[in-house]
């Protein structure tokens, strides 16, 4: 066990680290990003929010949600009603608001963000309970039907916006706002995956009987999966409405949550590094794919991403069934050992 | 009294193309234990061969009767079925069942978005197969309307759920198929070729898709690539209600499914008169959502459908 | 062996069934008679390349002009779920901008990009014109939702846009920078109700639209509106979900409660398999529309069921005044098919920004140009005589047409109220 002085010392370390982390992507990224190229990564950072959300249920638990989409468009939903019902009237935001200015509307902007993530959890819950005691394949219909049920109930509630969506959003979500969430969803994913729930979670995925005999209460484990991801990718949800202004019913369908569905699967399930970088991946690629369009031979190949997405998808089941990293994660560990080799290499080649 | 007659045939109308499709879920299933995502876009793909088969034939100066447009449509996806069964789902037989369901998915997506860039996101007239006007004697004793292309739906589908059940219960491939659904490994152990026999229900199934497909272009008179969305998951949904791998249970479900789609629907007109037609909740914003929440309510009550069995698992 | 063979057999049936499918077989069919199957000689839609002989060209994304103008962008659906209208659109701007060279106009360049009518695309459609391509102005978009989702950005980014021809009125209430070249909905809706009164004395109207469509929500909105200022009565109205097929039920209702005329505000897509099924009950009645009919799928997909029909729009191509007329040609010409209204509003408000351009001190001063724009007034486009009002909407007649076997024949003019 290590001394009380250097777990201390370790945390305080690990605290800068993320402090830094957070500087780093939100302030200095971006003044140093030509302005093209913000938007996209803005959006790409926030889908890491809502991957790594539906990593937890897909990756780790080894179930299959393609609802969350729904569950993300529930927390945008819920944060942007709450932003634009409070905003005027105390801070006299409107749909032209860019910046945060004061402990104020910052405090104003997290009780959104936090709302919509519980209001997000709930409903994961609501789907989760009951069919979750059911074979996968059956989590896959319920939650699909959950996101068509979603996407219809907006659509035809007048008071959410209706068919146009919810507008007048203020777009208060910039590159500090996105940088802290993701860090710090990386950091509670982490800390969960190396926790003992996280280890039941990957129990129950690779074995759920033999789970249940160890004493395991599969279905509390996944139910519980089920509804902080939920929370979490209505955490992104949130920033996602924050960000455009906006939320369409249709961002709800299954069909988006299919793209999210990609990104866990191409970059590893189960893996947070690897649903991170396919997150920022794919997120980015649609808004850099239109600099191609000086190519107009490709623009017609790529134009249609979801072509290219359903091939990705088949293609990576028949061929990489773990995605790119598989369950490999980024750790000190590895760094270290990579330090180690490059070190052996280059004194080898000193001496040698 | 004519209300819930003419309800019920709109329901009818509407539940045999759902049987069909209905049916080609639950045979693969039932053979694979995997729901075919794809299923709902061969229906597509069938009503697009018909349409084109159709032009050729008329191109030629051959009339495109729908006796003989149907079986090429059936005999299109037959193979539609078959390919996609070979490339993308039998080298996943092995491989956790998430994974083929994955696969399943993003075939259904590819057919349905590359068929959106190939033949554009827009409808398609669907030529007409039969001389359709309304039965007209019909409408004058009992005050019902129908079309010559209802009843030539509801015909035709009753035939070709009697020509499967016959398949199924009398040929030597239905045993094989039903010895397969039971138990694939002493199926194979008793001598049945296994891989031919799932390839042959797909083959099946897929060509109920492509007549259910043929029948929706008829009735609706337009098609475009993202057609057999709705009708797909709907027929996934009667598919479970009776059952999920009981072939009578989705023919069943498939005609519930259809009646209470147009029930929901239908009822808004004695409702309206009871309570003034601005009442809030209006059958017709929720019919899409209505196949979800019969799912479900299905999923939680009764996980095995009508029809179905208990299937425990066994370790 | 056979069944080594036979996947492979099939994968070469497929392959050559999608290759004949590609070339050159007969044109579209329309409905009417068993085996009716009659050339449609516009099709729509961009997937036509390669089927029926006289093929629509389709326009893609790109550059259009002078590549060392000023840059001007423009953002429309070319593929996608209504790319009827972004092809019409930008198919006529080109023209314009040829024609604005020509007369000694701005040099302008065009780029246009494709939301792929999706309105979940356009930030990042804007994103690339403005902070990439720094666009003097926007142009877009056709469908009101995918301008709704727009205008927000421009009006944060100052830079002008101008919609040729989304009618909800919110659009222009989102900033002074936001500007169209169309009448709007309320206006739309009073057309429509004042010519159900006028010309058939109906006292009773149906109205049957998407829940999902904004455009269609607010048209139906607007119509009850104004015909029960009338003095009429709404006897039903039924909303119908996103690619629904089957209108047996909510046609049932209609026809249950026999109203004078059936209002249906949709877009091109449903209007003629809503025609179709209604005629099939019987209702005979006459059937109405807004712009969103504009477009010959309608009478592809409907067929004979689509006469008696009559809808709003901004432009009619049988106008027989000499504007329109060289336009119609013009158009035809160059592009293989006849105008439609989108074609005729997206080519005026082309020509409207490069007048402001012309008369803006300095046209790449974004705030200039904005005013340039909104100081628009009495100009002479195909689409009739248009000024820009004070909320930025464009004051000017709307037409009504009726289909007759399919072609839009023109019947009256319903002039703009004074005020709007």
């Amino acid at each position: 066990m290590p001394s009380p002085a250097r777990v201390l010392k370790a945390k305080i370390l690990g605290l800068l680290g993320l402090a830094a982390a957070v500087v780093l992507l939100g302030v200095a990224l971006p003044r140093v990003l030509p302005a093209f190229h913000q938007e996209p990564l803005a959006l790409g950072l926030i889908y890491v929010v809502i991957a790594l959300g539906l990593n937890i249920v897909n990756g780790q638990a080894g179930q299959f949600s393609i609802g969350h989409a729904a569950f993300a468009g529930i927390g945008g939903y819920t944060a942007g009603a709450i932003t634009t019902a409070f905003g005027p009237r105390l801070f006299e935001w409107s749909d032209q608001t860019v910046s945060l200015s004061g402990c104020g509307p910052t405090l104003l902007l997290c009780a959104a963000l936090l709302t919509g993530g519980l209001t997000a959890g709930l409903s994961g819950l609501l789907v989760g309970m009951p069919t979750l005691r059911l074979r996968g394949d059956y989590l896959a219909i319920a939650t699909l039907g959950f996101g068509e049920i979603v996407r219809v109930v907006i659509t035809n509630t007048p008071a959410l916006g209706g068919a146009l969506g919810m507008h007048g959003i203020p777009r208060v979500a910039s590159f500090p706002v996105i940088a802290t969430a993701v860090v710090l969803v990386i950091l509670v994913c982490r800390n969960i995956a190396t926790s003992v729930p996280g280890r039941c979670l990957v129990a129950v995925r690779e074995d759920e009987i033999a789970a249940e005999s160890l004493g395991i209460s599969t279905t509390r484990a996944k139910v519980s999966a089920m509804t902080l991801s939920a929370g979490i990718a209505g955490l992104g949800g949130g920033l996602l409405a924050h960000h455009l202004g906006t939320y369409n019913p249709v961002d709800c369908s299954w069909i988006k949550s299919v793209e999210f569905v990609l990104m866990v699967v191409l970059g590893g399930s189960g893996s947070i590094t690897g649903t991170t970088v396919a997150a920022v991946f794919l997120g980015m690629l649609p808004g850099e794919m239109l600099m191609l369009s000086q190519f107009p031979l490709l623009t017609k190949v790529t134009g249609n991403k979801m072509v290219l997405y359903s091939l990705l998808l088949i293609v990576l089941m028949l061929v990489r069934r773990q995605g790119i990293a598989g369950r490999w994660e980024l750790s000190l560990d590895w760094l270290r050992g990579l330090g180690g080799k490059l070190a052996a290499l280059l004194g080898g080649g000193a001496r040698g | 009294m004519i209300f819930w007659l003419q309800q019920l045939a709109n329901g009818l109308t509407l539940g045999a193309m759902f049987a069909l499709i209905a049916l080609g879920y639950t045979m693969v299933y039932g053979v694979l234990k995997l729901i075919n995502f794809a299923h709902g876009d061969v229906l597509m793909v069938g009503a697009f061969v018909a349409m084109y088969a159709a032009l050729w034939a008329d191109h030629f100066g051959v009339p495109p009767y729908f006796v003989l447009i149907t079986p090429i449509a059936m005999g299109v996806c037959a193979l539609v079925g078959v390919v996609i069964e070979r490339v993308a789902y039998r080298p996943l037989r092995s491989a956790p069942r998430l994974a083929a369901l994955i696969t399943a998915i993003g075939v259904s997506l590819f057919l349905e978005s590359a068929g959106q860039w190939r033949l554009g996101a827009e409808p398609y007239g669907f030529p007409e197969l039969i001389a359709n006007h309304q039965l007209a004697w019909l409408k004058h004793s009992t005050g019902v309307h129908l079309m010559v292309c209802d009843v030539v739906i509801i015909g035709s589908t009753v035939a070709l759920l009697i020509g499967l059940q016959l398949i199924v219960r009398y040929t030597r491939f239905g045993k094989a198929m039903r010895a397969v659904s039971q138990d694939q490994a002493a199926a194979r152990l008793m001598g049945v070729a296994v891989d031919r026999v799932i390839m042959g229900t797909f083959a099946l199934g897929s060509a109920l898709a492509a007549a259910g497909g043929v029948m929706w272009g008829m009735k609706y008179g337009a098609i475009d690539p993202i057609m057999g969305l709705e009708p797909g998951l709907k027929a996934f949904v009667a598919a479970v209600v009776g059952g999920i791998g009981n072939i009578p249970g989705a023919m069943a479900g498939g005609f519930l499914m259809g009646i209470a789609e147009t029930l929901v629907v239908g009822i808004n007109v004695p409702l309206g008169t009871l309570w003034g037609s601005d009442y809030i909740l209006k059958g017709s914003d929720y019919r899409q959502a209505l196949g979800f929440l019969i799912l479900i309510l299905v999923l939680l009550l009764r996980p095995s459908g009508l029809f179905g069995r208990r299937q425990p698992d066994k370790v | 062996m056979i069944a080594r063979l036979l996947p492979a057999v099939a994968v070469t049936a497929l392959i050559a069934a999608l290759v004949a499918s590609g070339c050159a077989p007969p044109p579209r069919p329309t409905t009417g008679g068993a085996t009716a199957v009659s050339t449609s000689s516009a099709p729509t839609g961009p997937g036509n390349a390669g089927r029926a002989a006289p093929a629509a060209k389709a326009v893609e994304e790109g550059t259009y002009g002078d590549k060392d103008g000023i840059p001007v962008g423009a953002y429309f659906g070319l593929t996608g779920a209504d790319a009827s209208f972004g092809q019409e659109s930008v198919k006529a701007m080109a023209m314009a901008l040829d024609e604005i060279k020509a007369s000694g106009g701005p040099s302008i360049k065009l780029i246009v990009h494709d939301d792929r009518c999706t309105a979940a695309d356009v930030p990042a459609v804007l994103n690339k014109l403005i902070n990439e391509d720094k666009v003097v102005a926007v142009v877009g978009e056709v469908a009101s939702t995918r301008s709704l989702q727009g205008a927000p950005f421009c009006q944060l980014a100052k830079v002008p846009m101008i919609s040729p021809s989304s009618t909800n009125p919110a659009v222009t209430e989102k900033g002074d920078y936001i500007f169209r070249t169309c009448f709007i909905d309320p206006y739309q809706g009073y057309v429509m109700a004042k010519f159900a009164v006028d010309r058939f004395q109906a006292r009773t109207a149906a109205i049957l639209y998407p829940q999902a469509n904004d455009y269609s929500v607010g048209l139906a909105k607007f119509f009850k509106e104004a015909f029960e200022k009338a003095g009429g009565q709404i006897a039903a109205e039924e909303a119908y979900g996103k690619d629904q097929k089957d209108f047996s039920a909510e046609l049932d209702h209609v026809a249950s409660t026999n109203p004078d005329v059936l209002f249906v505000p949709c877009y091109y897509q449903d209007a003629g398999t809503i025609a179709k099924q209604a005629r099939e009950r019987g209702l005979d009645m006459p059937i109405l529309g807004g712009d969103g009919w504009d477009s010959d799928t309608v009478y592809e997909v409907g067929g004979d069921a689509t006469n008696n029909c009559f809808f709003s729009n901004h432009y009619a191509k049988d106008d027989k005044s000499q504007v329109v007329q060289d336009f119609v040609k013009r158009f035809t010409d160059r592009w293989g098919t006849a105008p439609t209204a989108m074609a005729a509003t997206a080519y005026d408000a082309m020509r409207i920004l490069a007048e402001a351009m012309a008369l803006a001190p300095d046209p790449a001063d974004r705030a200039a140009l904005r005013d340039a724009i909104a100081k628009t007034k009495d100009f002479k486009g195909v689409t009739g005589t248009i000024t820009i009002n004070a909320q930025r909407n464009a004051v000017k007649d709307a037409v009504v047409l009726e289909l007759k076997e399919g072609v839009q024949t023109y019947v009256t003019t319903i002039p703009a109220p004074d005020k709007q």
